[in-house]
């Protein structure tokens, strides 16, 4: 059970501003009294002063009572001493008891290094990752992520600001899509239909709904209009439903049932649902997922989930490094082909088939493609030539490979390499 | 705001990729959450706050530290001139003759204006550090947030990590406007280290004119830091402007500026130096490789390299950005041996290992390991297992059930093979069997 590491820095904070806050209340306040026991003395000596309009003379007169008794007694005088002393020592305080805070400054920066994870050493490899002839890579990638995000201007600033020559290919692709679903939240579905008109073929091949989904909404927006659209809309429906009716004809049905309410609304019945904005979102989705399928593009932005795994991941290889200080093989990050540990990272995120030979516990790979045998269980390609061996070192001619889960039996030739 | 909406949003995953657009309703209106990291168990959450975020911390509590350090000094400086004066009405008092009482309420005024002094620079150094450390707190506050609250918050606090993971990085590069731009449109300026680099892009543009006197004076600020450091900053600086002088042709100013400011260096330094003197004697167009090197303008870019790396030691910041070791990790957790076939046929456009970018990047980085086999289906993106049997084609491409018998209903019993564009009929389909 990991602990949390931000609750200790927490009390260490807290503590700090405890600390200022007594500094506060109790030194910085004796500069107060101090202050006001100046002020006491001030008018001590004022009061003591002769009082008399012409200061000239005033110094005359004083001048010429140099043998007089001294306008102030020693009493007085030691008073004086005495609270010139506080004043010193309190101030004096007031920087001896703000250096005493520092301990407990310091305290926090211990504490954070304690309990964060200070450096990534094991990360290192013979080529460095961020390197002259990568960086633009990876700045394109930002520069995609901010795109995507909507953060056209921010993603201009980066190209201009890294001096590099960024491949903008993506960009001028998704600020198409993006205007087109722009223009859907609007309520507008021109553009859409104009590029689902160009795209209509590919749309086809790939048995979207978008093209009917289109239709659908704009039929509904008629209906939706009232009474006088009734002819509008049947002319719609019949013009551009038509071709639809194989693969939609249920949907197609409901929606033409809705016409009975054009008079009275339809909401409060059961074609209130065709209504509502989830429909429209509905339709950016598939708008969404059909042109990036289309263009080639993913759906989620490559560098979010891949931010997303790292986070999963980097914890657990910080955590197998440690587990692996001390041992011989310490290098985890360049020498190995695959990682020392399995990282868990959800089935959201298999986007490949991945076959683990039972037999050598190994992926399989170009060089070592999984094999079926003429039973249906599957091996890998090295397994498949080690159970071979192993059995022609039983002399048998011609040579037999007998399935490790079954008693099927067959020649070396027979398996066949598959594909997942 | 930018006009441009976001297209894809982070909360709902469409799940994998649907080439041939089959019933996909499934996975549209899935909006459980598909980020595993925060979501099961505060222990993984807690594993990533200490892996992750060492200086969103940390930088705040330096910025604290300085600020205790300069209020230090100030009431040192302070309380000094308290007891200066203090002591010098003490000694009047003591002495003979004794002053006149206007010479009294003077010293009297006087030390009463250094303690009211003192008073108001203690007050503000105290409420300037107070600031420094809720600003500290509040990051930690920024972090506790994780993985709480509703779907919507956690996606929107994992979407913040991303931004702050981005201008951390941008800051690092120098990319300066661009961090700034994104700091303000996603108004995260409490949570990013923007004020820090101000002043080091201001340093860094300078440079980038072949002006020296930012960076001296940024030096000169952080004397006591750099040497602890054994920076050769200031150093290296002096040698490009004896260079710069040399290139100009004005050799006398480059011996006087030699000499006044290449004597006082450390053994370290030592070396460079008669290889720098003798490049007097060389004419400024040398064909000699070694004094080209020297000569060379892209010793400014290392310059300012330096500075970058003096910048981010001095804040105890780790040279490399946690964005790219982030990154590293996930495209190595990610890859597999499809990826990169050499045919492309397991091409997948959701996969980030298999975007061409980021499929050259993760090249030399290790594969992801994988004990048990997973089986996705190349059609649906499904899970091939018991409730969608894998199944064979007679090219020994593998498809799940669920895919092929759909395509064999609306096609008379006829399945397509998109990788092979082969059609097949269902029945020649067979079985495998993956344990």
């Amino acid at each position: 059970m990991a602990t949390d590491p931000r609750i200790p820095v927490r009390n260490e904070i807290d503590k700090v501003l405890d600390k200022f806050s007594t500094y506060e209340t109790t030194t910085l306040s004796s500069l107060d009294n101090v202050e006001a026991k100046l002020k006491e003395l001030l008018e001590l000596v004022e009061n003591a002063m002769p009082m008399d309009d012409d200061s000239s003379n005033l110094d005359e007169a004083l001048d010429s009572e140099e043998s007089e008794a001294p306008l102030l007694s020693s009493e007085q005088v030691s008073n004086i001493m005495a609270t010139l002393a506080e004043v010193k020592s309190v101030s004096s305080s007031v920087s001896a008891k703000h250096r005493e805070l520092h301990s407990f400054v310091s305290k926090i920066g211990k504490c954070i290094d304690k309990n964060f994870e200070t450096s990534y050493d094991f990360m290192t490899h013979q080529t460095a990752f961020l390197r002259d002839e990568t960086r633009p890579r990876l700045y394109e990638i930002i520069c995609n992520h901010l795109c995507r995000e909507g953060l056209q201007s921010t993603a201009d600033q980066l190209m201009e600001d890294s001096n590099m020559n960024i491949n903008s290919e993506f960009m001028t692709k998704f600020r198409d899509v993006n205007a087109i679903v722009v223009a859907l939240r609007n309520g507008d579905l021109q553009p859409a239909m104009k590029w689902a008109l160009e795209h209509s073929e590919k749309l086809k091949e790939k048995t979207s709904s978008l093209e009917f989904k289109l239709h659908r909404l704009a039929f509904i927006s008629l209906v939706a209009g009232g009474a006088q659209n009734v002819t509008a809309a049947i002319e719609y429906a019949r013009d551009h439903f038509t071709p639809f009716i194989p693969n939609h004809q249920s949907a197609i049905q409901h929606v033409m049932g809705s016409l009975v309410f054009m008079r009275t609304g339809l909401q409060g019945t059961p074609y209130s649902g065709l209504l509502q904005t989830s429909q429209w979102d509905d339709l950016i989705r598939t708008f969404t997922k059909d042109a990036c399928t289309i263009m080639g593009l993913s759906m989620q932005c490559p560098l979010a989930v891949c931010i997303s795994a790292g986070c999963t991941a980097l914890p657990v290889l910080l955590n197998i490094n440690q587990a692996l200080t001390g041992s011989q093989v310490h290098n985890m990050w360049s020498a190995k082909e695959e990682l020392p540990i399995e990282i868990a990272l959800g089935k959201n995120n298999y986007y490949h088939s991945i076959f683990s030979c039972p037999i050598m516990r190994q992926q399989s790979t170009e060089s070592n493609p999984p094999m079926r045998l003429i039973c249906g269980h599957v091996i890998s390609k090295d397994a498949l030539t080690k159970l071979t061996n192993a059995n022609n070192k039983r002399s048998q001619s011609p040579p037999r490979v007998k399935c490790p889960y079954c008693p099927v039996e067959q020649t070396p030739q027979e398996p066949q390499q598959i594909i997942f | 705001m930018d006009g441009f909406v976001p297209v894809s949003e982070n909360l709902s995953m469409m799940g994998s990729h649907n080439i041939f657009g089959t019933n996909s309703q499934i996975s549209e209106n899935d909006t459980s959450s598909q980020h595993t990291a925060e979501v099961d168990g505060s222990s993984q959450i807690n594993r990533c706050m200490a892996a992750l975020e060492h200086s969103t911390i940390k930088v705040p509590y330096e910025v604290l530290n300085r600020k205790f350090r300069t209020a230090q000094k100030v009431l040192e400086r302070e309380v000094s001139a308290v007891a200066a004066c203090t002591s010098e009405m003490q000694a009047a008092l003591s002495g003979s003759p004794m002053p006149r009482p206007q010479q009294l309420t003077q010293m009297i005024r006087g030390v009463m204006s250094q303690v009211s002094s003192l008073k108001r620079k203690a007050r503000e150094a105290v409420a300037g550090e107070v600031e420094c450390a809720r600003a500290v707190r509040r990051r930690i506050e920024h972090l506790d947030q994780a993985g709480k609250g509703s779907a919507a918050a956690r996606a929107a606090w994992e979407s913040t990590r991303i931004d702050r993971l981005i201008t951390d990085f941008l800051l690092r590069e120098g990319c300066y406007r661009t961090a700034k731009k994104l700091v303000e449109l996603r108004n995260i300026k409490s949570l990013t280290n923007l004020g820090l680099f101000e002043n080091a892009y201001e340093v860094e543009q300078s440079l980038e004119r072949r002006d020296v006197s930012k960076c001296l004076a940024w030096c000169h600020e952080n004397k006591t830091k750099l040497k602890k450091l054994n920076s050769s900053l200031e150093f290296n600086i002096r040698i490009q402007e004896f260079i710069d002088m040399i290139k100009r042709n004005e050799r006398m100013s480059a011996v006087w500026h030699a000499r006044k400011y290449f004597s006082a260096q450390d053994c370290k330094q030592l070396p460079s130096i008669p290889q720098c003197m003798a490049l007097l004697a060389f004419p400024a167009d040398t064909k000699i490789p070694e004094y080209q090197v020297l000569l060379s303008d892209s010793r400014w870019q290392d310059l300012i390299q330096q500075f970058r790396d003096e910048n981010l030691r001095l804040y105890h910041l780790s040279l490399q950005a946690t964005f790219t070791v982030v990154v590293q990790a996930g495209l190595s957790a990610l890859k597999t041996p499809q990826c990169y076939k050499s045919n492309k046929e397991s091409f997948n456009p959701d996969c980030p290992v298999c975007v061409p970018t980021l499929n050259s990047l993760a090249k030399e980085l290790p594969y992801a390991h994988c004990s048990q086999s997973r089986l996705v289906c190349f059609l649906s993106g499904e899970t091939m297992n018991e409730n969608n049997l894998p199944l064979m084609l007679p090219n020994g491409y593998v498809y799940g059930s669920n895919a092929l018998e759909a395509q064999a209903a609306a096609n008379n019993g006829e399945v397509f093979c998109p990788r092979s564009e082969t059609k097949f009929q269902l029945s020649d389909a067979q079985k495998v069997f993956v344990m």
